[in-house]
């Protein structure tokens, strides 16, 4: 503030001038011969953090959670009406039954949840289990070129069902976990993941430059699929213990799990990703020579 | 007593995973958000210091030509250029070719060929750097193809005195070959447009990756040179610079390409070989770094202890995922319920993202959009990655003192035509390691 008190007159608006005429000139570097604009060098680019971003990242989470928190209610109502819906081709117990869960002080769900029961596996179930460890891991072994990776799930697939076959041959019934738990338990945590996706998308999705309309439309798209998925995996899974016994469990839960609802994400994420964001991180992206309104306007002030 | 044991290393193994989380989205949001810290990529001119180019060949017949040719056609000036192809005792035509270029440009390549000592990358550089007295000694792997202007954006760190070695990127360019190339140039992005100019940007510990890059030879002797027993030369002389108090500086606008391995097999000796040597680096260096004897800042010292460990967390994660499946058949419940369940939910879920963000983070500055949709690929890739690394890791041979250290050569693609089955085109990608 001395520094402006002392300042000689119309040194200011000298100032402001060559303020202005700086700002032209490195609009001017940036614009190419054809009007277009020189495109950054990627190496140069990055983004610029924003009020607008900073709303971006806790106003739309926010809103996000409240409106997944409003939806419990019918959501489980939905579920609950899908559940019926295959209970009874899939022989699925007598009736779908509520177990009511406290997420946090005053905040409960009521998720709904089949009433079937687990058995211990069989003789000809362990032999079959066996069989199964077996392919999976000489098909892993077997498997070679392009096809390697594919090799590797195979064999990380035995050596899980390895240990599932091991502890079922020494151990004694009952099993640590009885089916309707199993059963409630993933439906549960696919509640608590519909309430923590909002806050996953803000954190990687968000605080990139994409328009309103895409930043939500992710959400949406991400809200629904896991909201669609998870009766029907529950359903898979306990159809699929029901028949196969506990021994299919240890797998289920633990591979094809929440490991597989992180990928639905990633798979989504990488989808919108690609889309175009119409602002800085598309500076990078080869486009034709068109000027931008932004830069006719700098051009014309300058 | 196994249910505690497992319990404890479950509870390890999430800890050091949160860590690693934590600084691959610090690392991202630096990279978007932060300063980006580029000082000496404005150089243009100067009292350029005299720069030998040590090009480390071993049957390179089908490359080499390539990576002599845009050597020859930088700018960097004449008379303070040296080229030096280093045969090591090549079974194929190398030798000739290398003869051919030093009869055709007499005084710019000056060839140095091997036909005895230990063999080796790390060894054949010091034999060749021992007999040249240039300021600057540049690496470039025989597959590299330097650009026109880089070697003047490599040497011109070294105008400022601390600087002791600096690192280019490199960019992979077979990168439409199959599925493995195009995932290697996704990890290549988030590895140096978000990893490396990260650490940069915060004045951690970039990495000096071996080609691309280069060190001043007053640092090299001041440390000893590079050492021929080691598996990864190039981290050695990172940390041997770091701990000796030399800067090692990264650019990100200096870009090379190179071929990055298109089957399996070859990624999986490559990333197993880069195991082994990185945990050779941790055994030698981790005492000193952690005792810190000449008071580096603490970041510079935490950046490099988890660099170090980078080859060792697939063998934490496998530790975990043990411990999981027997605490599961133990039937351990959580002590806290629902909170419980919310924290193994929130690590599931973001933190297993962490990398998926750094990548995409990554390859979305580098305006590489549509290649992004391999994301969920990435998975296969880290399946492989995890188990080779933790194979390579828990082998003698990663831990204990080499004494026979061979050419381990990453197959290479190119023809002796210059055609190759690579379809990659200028706007490809880099990860903290080069081949």
């Amino acid at each position: 503030m001395a520094a402006a008190r002392n300042t000689p007159p119309g040194v200011d608006a000298a100032l402001t001038d060559a303020s202005r005429r700086g700002a032209a000139a490195s609009a001017q570097r940036r614009q190419g011969v054809q009007g277009g604009r020189i495109a950054p060098h990627r190496s140069m680019i990055g983004l610029r953090a924003s009020p607008s971003l900073l709303l971006d990242l806790i106003v739309l989470p926010a809103i996000l959670l409240v409106t997944v928190f409003v939806l419990l209610e019918p959501l489980m109502e939905a579920w609950r009406a899908v559940m019926e819906t295959l209970r009874g081709p899939l022989d699925l117990g007598t009736a779908i039954n509520t177990v009511v869960v406290d997420l946090a002080p005053s905040v409960a769900v009521a998720v709904p949840v089949y009433n079937v029961e687990g058995m211990w596996p069989s003789n000809a179930q362990m032999i079959g289990s066996w069989v199964f460890t077996i392919v999976l891991a000489v098909v892993g072994a077997t498997l070679r070129g392009g096809y390697v990776p594919l090799g590797y799930l195979l064999r990380a697939l035995a050596i899980m069902q390895l240990a599932s076959n091991v502890w079922f041959m020494l151990a004694e019934p009952p099993f640590p976990y009885a089916l309707t738990v199993y059963g409630s338990g993933l439906l549960v945590t696919g509640v608590v993941i519909l309430l923590l996706a909002p806050f996953l998308v803000g954190a990687t999705f968000f605080v990139f430059d994409f328009p309103l309309h895409k930043k939500l439309g992710l959400s949406a798209l991400l809200l629904g699929h896991l909201a669609v998925l998870f009766p029907l995996q529950a359903t898979v899974h306990v159809w699929l213990i029901k028949n196969f016994s506990m021994i299919a469990m240890p797998m289920l839960f633990l591979i094809f799990g929440v490991l597989l609802d992180v990928f639905v994400y990633v798979a989504l994420y990488g989808w919108a990703m690609s889309w175009r964001s119409g602002r800085e991180l598309d500076a990078t992206v080869r486009r034709p020579p068109v000027p931008s309104r932004r830069m006719r306007r700098v051009s014309s002030t300058a | 007593m196994i249910i505690t044991l497992a319990t404890i290393g479950l509870w390890i193994a999430v800890a050091v995973l949160a860590v690693y989380t934590a600084r691959h989205y610090f690392f991202t949001l630096n990279r978007l958000f932060g300063r980006h810290r580029q000082p000496y990529v404005d150089i243009v001119a100067g009292e350029w210091p005299t720069v030998a180019v040590f090009v480390p060949a071993h049957n390179e017949s089908a490359v080499i030509r390539d990576s002599l040719d845009s050597l020859l056609a930088t700018d960097y000036p004449r008379d303070r250029l040296v080229i030096v192809p280093v045969d090591d005792r090549s079974s194929d035509d190398t030798r000739e070719i290398l003869l051919d270029y030093a009869a055709r440009e007499p005084y710019r390549v000056r060839p140095h060929l091997r036909d005895g000592g230990q063999p080796g990358k790390a060894a054949a550089l010091r034999e060749a750097m021992e007999l040249h007295q240039a300021d600057i000694f540049l690496v470039f792997d025989a597959d590299y193809i330097p650009g026109p202007r880089l070697l003047r954006q490599l040497a011109a760190p070294f105008f400022d005195p601390e600087v002791g070695a600096v690192m280019g990127r490199v960019v992979p360019l077979n990168v439409g070959s199959s599925l493995l190339t195009r995932l290697l140039d996704l990890e290549r992005a988030g590895g140096y447009q978000v990893d490396q100019q990260a650490r940069m940007n915060l004045g951690l510990v970039p990495q000096y990756g071996g080609t691309v890059g280069g060190v001043r030879r007053s640092a090299l002797r001041q440390v000893g040179g590079w050492r021929v027993d080691s598996l990864a030369e190039d981290t050695d002389i990172t940390y041997r610079l770091l701990m000796a108090g030399w800067e090692v500086v990264y650019q990100n606008r200096s870009e090379c390409y190179e071929e990055v391995p298109e089957t399996w097999d070859v990624r999986i000796k490559q990333i197993q070989r880069w195991a082994r040597g990185h945990n050779q680096v941790l055994r030698n260096y981790l005492g000193r770094l952690v005792r810190n004897p000449i008071r580096l800042p603490q970041r510079q010292v935490i950046d490099g202890v988890l660099l170090l460990g980078v080859f060792v967390v697939p063998l934490v994660l496998i530790m975990g995922w043990i411990c999981a499946i027997v605490l599961f058949f133990t039937g351990v419940r959580p002590q806290w319920g629902p909170m419980a369940v919310l924290a193994v939910s929130s690590f599931n879920t973001v933190g297993n993202f962490a990398a998926f963000f750094q990548v995409a983070a990554a390859s979305r500055l580098d305006g590489s959009r549509e290649r992004i949709r391999v994301l969920p690929f990435m998975l296969l890739g880290f399946l492989v990655s995890t188990f080779a690394v933790a194979r390579a890791s828990s082998s003698r041979s990663s831990w204990m003192q080499q004494k026979d250290v061979a050419w381990d050569k990453t197959t290479r693609y190119r023809t002796a035509n210059g055609n190759g089955n690579g379809n990659g085109h200028g706007n490809g990608n880099g990860h903290g390691k080069a081949s």
